[in-house]
């Protein structure tokens, strides 16, 4: 496997040449500070834009062409990294060993209409698609209310601090759905397309110059590049007396989510004591959660946790009978401590160690994870992969045991269980 | 040990059936450094009427006692936890269970022969106490309840229930509260004795490893040899009418936003043999492609007039059936369901149509092939439904036409389907 990043004047070429892959993969990844008023405006701009263009102005007719590319297929997606918010145009397709020659061009040439010629007449977008799309959205937003897992974690980030950016609805807001016309979308695609930070990964059985050129031809921004820095939030102290907060539902089950701050980490301990603090605590069938918690005491069939390294956040996430809630806060309170007091073994850290270690391998077996693993890399400053293997093995107890002091429960939030 | 290919995507596969009867498909990938075990046993929720082995009378044992014996097979009377096992191997491991499989997996990129060898040996070595059945129960139970709580799982189980009038599909795979709160020890070792014998077993690996090394390690597994039941299972089918038990129906659910529907078509395979199966539900797949995929009439017309936000079809066999089931969210979900019934009578086909869908359904069988974990689920899949795995599918769809998508098209009564609408709670 072999990367290249190139400087292409208003944005970043990286090309990773693989022969591991029938396919060719092609990102574009477009990222801004986030907002909260343009979280929707941008969700819909990436689902309209993929939903028709000028040349292809009906669903039909761009479903049709991505068939005949060999069912090649282009999605967008949103999401946070930490203040940022990205959309990617994903495009998949086979490698023209398996198609036929001519393919990756045309394929491309595809996704440049999406990204370039969208579906706009008179400076406005188009009717139907808008209508469309509007609708998706709507259901989006409403559907959310349907999933009560989801609901009680950003409920409880709301509770923890509803002005950070982490308490942002990535599903969107009703209110600004309202706002949003043809023609404003239109205003905010132009702006978009040049006030964005641009990045294109390509992976596949691809030559370097032959790819750089025709990126270079098809693709052309007219962003400004701006320096990097890493997207971190703000350190925020937890509040003196952990709240706790319940709200009525008509659920069988009571879902807990808790929220804890991690106060001020270090580089090595955000990027390495981190993982193996999480791994060894929550995240997987062998962590202290799943043995104790649900093995032990059969209090829940799920209890697991997540670490994200630049909110400065740990989410603890469960599903319980209410009347066990005092129970389980005592038994998580519990493992807690034991991670502060250096209650696990050297056995934890070298299991959590080699989980991650193959983590790290099986990077190269998929292309989107071969995608994001170098945007982090660039984005994020963090280390390559084969130096993370060798810093991850340095992790030690007392590093654990010094990180686990500085999360600390801010907010605890349960969420029905109320039927009878 | 046979070697074939899957035709048109350059992928071979090694097949063997060892003296016990377990059935062995090995796909090994050049270029790739994870690999994916799954062993696989045919027993699902649906088995609960067997005459066990070693016994003489059919028992019928509770619901959800499958997926209960998944939970179960994790607890080791040496008390090595395999969790803990693979753990220390940086490796994956996970079960799951449906209603005619229950799965054990492994995911991993290191040493590959010490975690085959190791699930193998706690597959095959049950050990079920009265204690540690109890201690199970809550879990297994806040798992029903958390798929309780979720909206769409009441549409799906009473969508089984218009159906299905006898038949287990009725009832949810993980059976229910009381179901789970009675299942006692023999329950649990009637099933592993009669299901988990080898022969009704198959092993399927795929991914970076040494075929002859491989194979090594399962022959030498303790566990395995020692697993020597060789019965015939005696399993009391269930006697369903091809005929729905419901037209229509209609429910409300708490939590939820937006109505939602299934709408699903009950088919009778039973004069099909596999590859006639496979052959019928292959042409099906391209008629559903082409009436309602991605690039038709039916969808752009209806996100256009605003009458659905989410649309999705999909097939399974049960026994002698084939359930093609209809999902959708819609805010007019009686004319939603109208329409597909529409299109599905009236759409006419054109020759262009056909000649596009098999060049998808080609692209799309090489783009499964190029991931390990796909690839070994499309065989799984493939051995499960049709007992054997279909290599020259590529093949097959290249000499369809038009007449065979019309001829399956006949072959469908519309009138035997049910309808289940659900709709927000005030």
């Amino acid at each position: 496997m072999k990367y290249i990043k190139k400087e292409m004047g208003s944005y970043n070429l990286h090309m990773i040449n693989t022969d591991r892959f029938k396919t060719i993969n092609v990102e574009v990844i477009l990222s801004n500070e986030i907002k909260k008023e343009e979280i929707t405006i941008t969700n819909f701009l990436s689902s309209i834009l993929a939903y028709t263009t000028k040349k292809y102005p009906t669903k039909n007719a761009l479903a049709i062409k991505l068939q005949d590319l060999y069912s090649a297929r282009i999605f967008t997606s949103c999401y946070r990294v930490g203040n940022l918010y990205n959309v990617d145009f994903n495009l998949s397709m086979l490698d023209e060993k398996y198609s036929e020659e001519g393919m990756f061009e045309e394929t491309l040439d595809l996704l440049k209409d999406i990204l370039f010629d969208p579906n706009v007449n008179l400076q406005e977008f188009d009717t139907n698609s808008f209508n469309v799309i509007k609708n998706e959205e709507i259901a989006q937003i409403e559907r959310f209310k349907e999933d009560s897992r989801k609901y009680s974690i950003i409920k409880m980030l709301n509770l923890l601090d509803e002005n950070s950016v982490f308490a942002y609805n990535g599903y969107g807001y009703m209110e600004d759905l309202e706002k949003i016309t043809p023609k404003n979308l239109y205003d905010f695609y132009n702006d978009f397309v040049k006030k964005s930070t641009v990045d294109i990964f390509v992976v596949g059985d691809i030559d370097f110059n032959k790819t750089e050129k025709i990126i270079k031809e098809k693709f052309k921004f007219r962003t400004l590049k701006k320096s990097r820095e890493i997207p971190l939030l703000e350190v925020k102290e937890p509040r003196k007396k952990t709240q706790a907060i319940f709200e009525e539902d008509n659920t069988t089950q009571a879902k807990l989510s808790i929220g804890c701050l991690i106060n001020k980490m270090s580089k090595f301990e955000r990027e390495y004591v981190l993982n193996i603090y999480n791994l060894i605590l929550g995240a997987t069938a062998d962590s202290k959660f799943f043995k104790n918690i649900r093995e032990k005491y059969s209090m829940c069939y799920y209890v697991s946790s997540v670490g994200n390294k630049l909110d400065n956040l740990f989410i603890i996430t469960s599903g319980i009978a209410k009347e066990n809630f005092e129970k389980m806060i005592t038994l998580i309170n519990k493992e807690m401590n034991d991670m502060i007091e250096g209650n696990f073994s050297n056995e934890d850290i070298e299991n959590a160690q080699k989980y991650y270690l193959s983590i790290l391998e099986e990077v190269e077996d998929k292309p989107s994870q071969i995608i994001s693993s170098y945007y982090a890399i660039d984005l994020m400053g963090i280390d390559p992969i084969e130096t993370r293997k060798e810093k991850i093995m340095e992790v030690t107890k007392e590093d654990i045991m010094k990180l686990a002091s500085k999360v600390s429960i801010d907010t605890i939030f349960l969420l029905g269980g109320d039927k009878k | 040990m046979i070697k074939k290919e899957l035709k048109g995507i350059g992928q071979d596969v090694y097949i063997e059936t060892l003296d016990n009867g377990l059935k062995i498909y090995l796909v090994p990938f050049k270029n790739r450094k994870n690999y994916y075990i799954n062993y696989v046993t045919k027993f699902g929720s649906i088995n609960n009427k067997f005459v066990p082995a070693n016994k003489n009378e059919v028992v019928k044992v509770p619901y959800g006692v499958a997926h209960f014996l998944e939970h179960k097979m994790f607890e080791q009377e040496d008390g090595i936890d395999p969790f803990k096992f693979f753990s220390k191997y940086g490796s994956d491991a996970n079960a799951s269970t449906g209603y005619k499989t229950t799965s054990y997996t492994v995911n991993g990129v290191n040493n590959i022969e010490e975690n085959l060898d190791f699930l193998l040996t706690y597959v095959n070595s049950p050990y079920f106490t009265e204690e540690n059945i109890e201690k199970e129960k809550n879990i297994i139970i806040e798992e029903i309840n958390m798929y309780n709580d979720e909206p769409e799982g009441k549409l799906y189980e009473k969508s089984s229930k218009a159906i299905f009038k006898y038949h287990p599909m009725r009832i949810d795979i993980g059976g229910t509260e009381k179901s789970v709160r009675s299942i006692n020890k023999e329950n649990l070792y009637d099933c592993y004795n009669t299901f988990y014998q080898p022969s009704n077993m198959s092993l399927f690996i795929g991914g970076n490893f040494e075929v002859d090394k491989i194979i090594k390690v399962i022959k030498n597994n303790k566990a395995l040899q020692s697993n020597s039941i060789k019965e015939q299972i005696k399993v009391e089918t269930c006697k369903e009418p091809l005929k729905v038990n419901s037209n229509f129906e209609e429910i409300k659910i708490e939590n939820l936003v937006i109505p939602k529907l299934i709408f699903t078509l009950k088919i009778s395979l039973k004069e099909l043999h596999e590859k006639e199966r496979f052959k019928y539900t292959l042409l099906l797949n391209l008629l559903i492609g082409i009436l309602y995929g991605g690039s038709s009439q039916f969808r752009e017309q209806m996100l256009n007039e605003g009458k659905m936000s989410i649309f999705a079809t999909s097939k399974a066999i049960v026994d002698d059936f084939l359930i093609l089931e209809f999902m959708a969210e819609s805010k007019v979900p009686k004319e939603l369901a109208d329409n597909i019934k529409k299109v599905f009578i009236e759409k006419e086909i054109t020759e262009e149509e056909i000649k596009r869908h098999k060049k998808i359904y080609i692209a799309n069988e090489v783009l499964k092939s190029d991931q390990v974990v796909s690839t070994v689920n499309m065989i799984t899949a493939n051995v499960i439904d049709y007992n054997d795995i279909i290599y020259d599918k590529i093949d097959m769809v290249k000499n369809i036409s038009i007449d065979d998508i019309l001829d399956v098209r006949k072959t469908i009564d519309i009138e035997n389907s049910s309808l289940v609408i659900a709709y927000p709670k005030e």
